[in-house]
């Protein structure tokens, strides 16, 4: 470019002084007279044109395009163009444009694909980042990840539970505005310490190296409203350098204090005791080896005895008290899931002894040991069937204040406490120490016993201790507004031959499905399905139906925030029509029962036709039966008519957790209806279409 | 005629104490020392009231209390049991197996007394045909 710069500057140079000469050559001719003066202008003259049309055609062939495909370049290099440069044709630039051309795709193409994998590895990295979310959600323990300066880079929400600090805990925090300092600089410097050690000594592997960077240590929080039991562990760039820490911890405060507890408990019984102790001997044996005691000196010893006794007695009830909440206190016992425990009693007694044992009811939380608690029950049932000969039992968990009962269920008679005595004195084997029934059911704080019930029914019940959970989120609530129907007639498959038969006596299939909203009719479309069997009033927890569903389309964030279902978990589900030709095949002719059935049902018919499945099912609703019974209530959320009919909400808002709530709900309403004198199907129907109708009309003023 | 009670403890002191709590109340008292001591007695002569120990040799309180429900011609007898551990799991147990009340140890003499006289006046006015003096608690 210079160069050609350089050339045009000197045509240009060349042609003016050629001008010039011209010029000064015709001024010369003309003073002078001569005609070689006007022969030389005219030659200058000449030159001048000639250099000025070589200037002219350098500038149209050369410069111009020249400065064209520089100033395009320029733009490709700064910004992002998706056409090639263009240059008109007619210059002398040669190949040079079309090799510009093929840099300048060169360039789009690396651009692309620099996008492809930035795009991939962007999708990858916030995978990850949920993968990592969801893990860090679901740990009961505490995670805060802080840089080496100690602030705070990432927390979960164990941790602000824990911390119960919400002011001092945040994003680029100081990690000491929350926990004391001390003990977590002291760790740090062990740890790198450790480190450099391991460096200068054999290259370490992976894990002795990871492991060497985890310390284990008890901190506390600034204001000592708790204790910590924490782990440290470096975290290393890929070059072997630290660039921070995560440390994750749990509180110990009440597994600490239990110790403590018991501790004070042993103190009071060791030293405490010995004084009142001491007396009480000394005035006892007074009384019983001096009968020449004198009337005034007698009674001062009794009385004695008698205070002693006292304090005695209040220092034996305060022990007992407190030996009972340590007893059943928070360590070493874990919560279960009742459904957990009640499906490995299942498995292992239908394989071992041919024992047959139905789940039933609404699962619960409880607080036990679940290895010696699954082989206590085993043991139990086992003895129960060979007591009474049965081979068929309910097993399932009523909620009553701050116990769940283990409840085992029979055709039969209450087993003798005599009976159950002997059980309680033989050995589990399985156990450690091989502890009896008695020692485990004591473990528990517990007492095991059986009582009959209505219908010729018994059950043997253990209560334990229900464990802490936190209630189900409030979801918002799916009842739809009023005004809003499906035209189909509901209730029509009520037929004759179920029309009498009584609603404790049908066999139901209580279902709820998710969804990507609200309106089938507008493009909605099915998430997941739940369902549970419900037989002669028994809810057979371990007889479900659970299935997800890809919808086909997106998923809202809105309803996600409500289901909590993503894109990620359905994208390998089947969709809708496999899923309903599924359920149709779990749920027979069995009537359908949904909260809001209305709802429900206009999703499955959405979708029968391409299933090859008609859902010609009974159905009832549960939201139209209890408005039937409650009409004075004014909440009828799934969660509400839980509370009212005192159903524990189980499980998150999944289709089976609502679809089990709803069975515990529907249990209660066959009770509430009875009452009434509506037993049979037929009238429950006849009152679902009356409701319904009701409802329309109702919609119709509005 | 005075009401009659059964007291039954393993425990040779505390029945010492009981028979003579019992006694000085103006009850016709026996005793029994087990499980089948005391239904031995039940059957020699039907009392209004049994104080029912719950751990003893030769079947248990529970056990006891279950048997003697069985039996249609005891079902006025009025059951108490002392209950050792004192849990409220082992209260309901006690009343799901048929006590009416129970009492847990160590009690105060004056408060076994006003219990057996609270449902001993009860079970005389059961008997006028008032109906039962005391809700039975809910198991």
């Amino acid at each position: 470019m210079r160069a050609s710069g350089a050339v045009a500057i000197l045509l240009v140079v060349l042609s003016l002084a050629a001008f010039t000469a011209s010029a000064v050559a015709m001024w010369w001719a003309v003073k002078s007279g001569g005609t070689v003066g006007a022969f030389v202008s005219i030659a200058f003259l000449i030159v001048a044109a000639i250099t000025a049309a070589a200037y002219g055609v350098l500038y149209s062939k050369l410069l111009r395009p020249l400065a064209t495909l520089t100033g395009e370049l320029t733009m490709h290099a700064q910004t992002r163009i998706d056409r090639p440069p263009t240059l008109g044709p007619g210059h002398w630039l040669d190949m040079l444009p079309a090799a510009v051309t093929k840099l300048v795709c060169a360039l789009q193409a690396a651009r692309g694909e620099i996008d492809t994998a930035v795009n991939a590895a962007t999708l990858r990295a916030q995978e990850q980042k949920n993968r990592l979310e969801a893990i860090l959600l679901d740990l009961s323990e505490g995670v805060i990840v802080c840089n080496l300066d100690h602030r705070i880079l990432l927390y979960n929400q164990a941790a602000a539970r824990i911390l119960n600090m919400r002011d001092a805990l945040g994003l680029d925090r100081s990690l000491f505005g929350l926990l004391t300092r001390e003990p977590i600089v002291y760790t740090l410097e062990l740890l790198f310490e450790q480190a450099e050690a391991a460096k200068e000594s054999e290259e370490p592997t992976r894990e002795t190296g990871s492991e060497a960077a985890t310390r284990h240590f008890v901190c506390s929080t600034v204001d000592l409203g708790a204790l910590l039991q924490a782990r440290l562990s470096l975290v290393r760039e890929a070059s072997g350098g630290m660039s921070g820490y995560v440390l994750t911890f749990a509180d110990v405060g009440a597994e600490l204090e239990s110790l403590a507890q018991r501790d004070a408990l042993l103190r009071e019984v060791a030293v405490e005791w010995r004084r009142p102790l001491a007396s009480l001997r000394a005035a006892a044996e007074m009384l019983a080896e001096h009968l020449e005691l004198a009337p005034s000196e007698r009674s001062a010893f009794e009385a004695i005895v008698g205070k002693e006794v006292a304090a005695l007695n209040q220092r034996f009830g305060e022990f007992s008290r407190g030996y009972d909440r340590l007893a059943a206190g928070p360590w070493p016992l874990a919560d279960i899931h009742s459904l957990d425990l009640f499906r490995a009693v299942r498995k292992h007694l239908a394989e071992v002894d041919s024992i047959q044992v139905t789940p039933v009811g609404v699962p619960a939380w409880v607080h036990a040991d679940s290895h010696s608690l699954l082989l206590a029950l085993e043991h139990l049932i086992r003895a129960i069937a060979r007591h009474t000969g049965r081979t068929a039992f309910d097993i399932g968990v009523v909620p009553r204040d701050k116990y769940a009962y283990v409840e085992v269920t029979w055709d039969g008679e209450p087993v003798p406490s005599a009976v159950i005595d002997t059980w309680l004195g033989e050995p589990l084997r399985g156990t450690i120490g091989n502890r009896t029934l008695r020692e485990i059911v004591e473990r528990h704080a517990s007492e095991l016993w059986s009582q009959s019930l209505p219908e010729g029914r018994t059950c043997l019940r253990l209560p334990l201790r229900s464990a802490e959970r936190p209630r189900a989120r409030e979801r918002s609530e799916r009842v739809p507004p009023w005004s809003e129907f499906y035209d189909f007639d509901l209730f029509r498959g009520s037929s004759e031959a179920l029309k009498d038969k009584p609603l404790r006596k049908l066999t139901f299939v209580v279902f709820d499905t998710e969804a990507t909203g609200l309106k089938p009719n507008e493009g909605d479309e099915l998430l997941s399905i739940g369902a549970v069997r419900v037989v002669n009033g028994r809810i057979l927890t371990g007889e479900t139906f659970e299935r997800l569903i890809n919808p086909g389309r997106d998923i809202p964030a809105s309803t996600m925030r409500i289901h909590g279902i993503t894109a990620d978990m359905v994208r390998d589900k089947p969709p809708a029509p496999v899923v309903l030709a599924q359920f149709k095949a779990f749920a027979g002719d069995a009537a359908l029962v949904a909260y809001n059935a209305a709802f429900d049902m206009t999703f499955l018919e959405k979708g029968s036709e391409q299933a090859g499945v008609k859902f010609d099912n009974p159905v009832l609703d549960a939201l139209l039966l209890s408005v039937y019974l409650q009409e004075d209530v004014s909440d009828f959320s799934l969660t509400a008519a839980a509370d009212r009919m005192g159903v524990e909400v189980v499980g998150r808002h999944t289709a089976l957790g609502d679809a089990i709530t709803t069975a515990a709900i529907f249990v209660k309403l066959i009770d509430l209806l009875e009452a009434r004198n509506i037993e049979t199907f037929g009238q429950a129907a006849r009152i679902s279409k009356w409701m319904m109708e009701q409802r329309r009309q109702e919609a119709q003023l509005r | 005629m005075p009401h009659s009670v059964l007291v039954v403890d393993d425990e040779a002191n505390i029945l010492l104490s009981l028979e003579f709590l019992m006694k000085k109340a103006g009850y016709d008292v026996r005793i029994a020392r087990d499980g089948e001591e005391a239904l031995a007695e039940m059957r020699k002569a039907r009392p209004d009231l049994v104080l029912l120990d719950v751990m003893m040799p030769k079947r248990n309180g529970f056990d006891v209390c279950e048997i003697i429900r069985a039996n249609p011609e005891w079902k006025d007898v009025r059951i108490i049991m002392l209950t050792a551990k004192g849990r409220d799991v082992e209260r309901e147990k006690g009343l799901a197996v048929g006590a009416d009340d129970y009492i847990t140890k160590p009690f105060s003499t004056r408060e076994v007394v006003e219990r057996v006289s609270g449902w001993l006046a009860g079970a005389r006015s059961s008997a006028e045909g008032n109906g039962k003096p005391c809700e039975r608690p809910a198991p």
